[in-house]
């Protein structure tokens, strides 16, 4: 631990906010329909795509129409990528000749990339084509990215509707949010990219002497494109196995940087955003707050456990060193690994540039935990700002509770359905994580996949159901998921994860749509205040993570006292 | 024949997950 290393995370959490911002009034403007600079080359495109596909811009939906066309897209977009993946030998750009996919990874797969979680059971290397890379992963990064901002733009809807029921049209979200938002900020990126030394080809690999003199073959892709909306996005999925631990995925430190802000910056601005168009920018400052501040904690929290912790195969050699490198890319350190730790597991975006399983345990147990919180911190891209929406409703009805005052939030009363409806959906949760743990703790085919046993191989499990029904997609590692079994039940579960939260949000947007909305008086509970974070912090961490608490204490905090049990 | 009937299960069960959903929205929207 030293300063240069607060420092820099410090810099990065800042730098983020400081990119959200400006992003968050541009996504405002595209969420409400404004003008934006981007209007004169955009406009045509958007119009072209609506006549192409049926769309009438001017119609609005309500809760249920909008939800069952979001349903309905997702279950095309699986079927789709479903039959991409198996047939990818019969489809073009193929040139590594790779065979289709088995049923239960393309299963697996199809689920992960529609879901936003993409979990990959696979070494894409080994795996997938160019063709599929291209027209079946990435297209789907931008649109389950899209859909679940889209969710977000409803919920803003929702809130500055009076007595309505129009939360905006899904098909206009999808691609508004598609065109004017993902597509230029990633070509950007991606052009940055390949400018720091991100590879773009369309060849399969290339040839290399080593200095043995032996013939390596080395895997290319058009790597610069997948990895701005990978991040952007919050998808994760890495287009080469070691994700952003590859040096073509990540070459450098300014590659890292750049990954670390991006992705977190989308979701974030998803809340200014918000607060713009729901006319609640007060409010949306304070969970943007909540965010950065329990963002910040994670950082600092991976960063103490892998610089003052003992580190277990150090000590057994008797170096005098408190880092602890195993499993870290030497390129960037543990300063760049924990902010990286943080920013991934907390936004639901699931790429890495260091193994979490190679973590100290308890540096493995914050990452688990800020996936466990519900991916809201700042969450997936849409996701993190409806969950967090979810979590505040649920604080303004314990305070209404504790304190006797009428549950209120951005002038919308605060009832019964829509109680009912914020713990269906927070409930989702810990039923799919900790039921099919629980499952697989016991069932022979699901342990065969396990590299470890007692506590680490628990961690592996109850990480790996975590990473699918959070839609995260980071690997724990040291599972063997390419199984009937894993593949089959982890994308039940990012199903459960995704799907099951947005439906019951969804149905809370449609409610307080219907309500008026009341001007706030000496009786309501500010919302925006410090005393309003605070209690939302309260919320998220008892609410969201105390449930998973007894799953933990078997897992990486019982880890924690073995390892320091072993070096003493 | 085999690998078929696998595509056809995994679909199926895909597009099942899908419908219930649904429902589960349409049973939401009558609660």
């Amino acid at each position: 631990m030293n300063w240069q290393g607060w420092a820099e995370l410090a810099f990065t959490l800042a730098l983020t906010v400081l990119c959200a911002v400006p992003l968050g009034l541009y996504l405002g403007r595209v969420w409400m329909g404004e003008k934006t600079w981007l209007d004169p080359v955009l406009r045509p495109v958007e119009g072209g795509l609506y006549r192409v596909f049926g769309v009438d811009p001017a119609k609005g939906q309500n809760w249920l129409t909008y939800a069952l066309a979001l349903l309905a897209f997702s279950a095309a977009s699986f079927v789709t990528l479903y039959l991409i993946l198996r047939f990818q030998n019969l489809l073009p750009f193929n040139p590594q000749g790779f065979d289709g996919l088995s049923p239960h990874l393309a299963f697996n797969t199809a689920v992960s990339f529609v879901t936003n979680t993409n979990w990959q059971s696979y070494v894409p290397e080994q795996t997938v084509s160019t063709f599929t890379q291209m027209a079946g992963l990435t297209s789907h990064n931008f649109l389950s990215a899209a859909a679940g901002i889209a969710v977000a733009a409803a919920l803003a809807r929702a809130f500055a509707s009076h007595r309505g029921e129009d939360l905006g049209n899904f098909w206009v979200d999808l691609t508004r949010i598609s065109l004017y938002v993902l597509l230029p900020i990633s070509v950007v990126m991606a052009i940055g990219f390949v400018a720091l030394g991100v590879p773009q080809t369309l060849a399969a690999h290339a040839d290399a002497t080593t200095l043995e003199g032996a013939r390596q073959t080395i895997a290319l892709y058009p790597a610069a494109s997948q990895e701005a909306i990978k991040q952007l996005g919050t998808n994760g999925g890495g287009i080469f196995n070691a994700n952003s631990a590859h040096p073509f995925e990540n070459p450098n430190a300014w590659t890292n940087l750049i990954q670390i802000v991006a992705m977190n910056a989308l979701s974030l601005a998803c809340v200014f955003a918000f607060g713009r168009a729901a006319g609640a920018v007060k409010e949306a400052r304070a969970l943007a707050a909540v965010m950065v501040i329990l963002l910040g904690a994670a950082s600092a929290s991976v960063y103490a456990t892998e610089t003052a912790n003992p580190a277990p195969a150090q000590a057994a050699a008797g170096a005098q060193t408190d880092v602890n490198m195993e499993g870290k890319e030497v390129r960037f350190g543990a300063p760049s690994t924990a902010a990286w730790v943080a920013a991934t597991t907390g936004a639901s975006d699931g790429g890495v540039n260091a193994m979490h399983d190679s973590l100290m345990p308890l540096g493995g147990g914050v990452a688990m935990f800020m996936i466990m919180l519900g991916e809201i911190i700042p969450g997936g891209v849409g996701s993190g700002l409806y969950g967090m929406a979810v979590m505040a409703l649920l604080a303004v009805f314990v305070a209404g509770l504790m304190v006797g005052r009428t549950p209120e939030y951005l002038g919308k009363k605060v009832e019964a359905r829509e109680i009912k409806l914020a713990m269906l959906a927070v409930l989702i949760l810990p039923a799919a994580i900790l039921g099919f743990t629980a499952v697989a703790a016991v069932t022979p085919v699901a342990l065969a996949g396990l590299l470890n046993h007692g506590p680490h191989g628990l961690s592996e499990m109850l990480y790996a159901y975590t990473s699918a029904a959070g839609n995260n997609g980071s690997a724990f590692a040291g599972l063997t998921a390419n199984t009937p079994w894993w593949n089959t039940t982890l994308g039940i579960c990012m199903l459960l994860g995704r799907f099951g939260y947005l439906v019951p949000v969804l149905a809370i947007a449609g409610a307080i749509a219907a309500k008026p909305r009341l001007t706030a008086t000496a009786g309501s509970l500010p919302t925006h205040g410090s005393l309003f974070i605070g209690l939302l912090i309260g919320i998220v961490l008892i609410l969201g993570g105390l449930q998973f608490f007894p799953a933990l204490a078997l897992g990486p905090i019982v880890e924690h006292f073995q390892v320091l049990a072993a070096v003493r | 024949m085999e690998t078929a009937m696998s595509d056809l299960i995994f679909l199926a069960l895909g597009l099942v997950v899908f419908g219930v959903f649904a429902g589960y929205a349409v049973l939401l929207r009558r609660a």
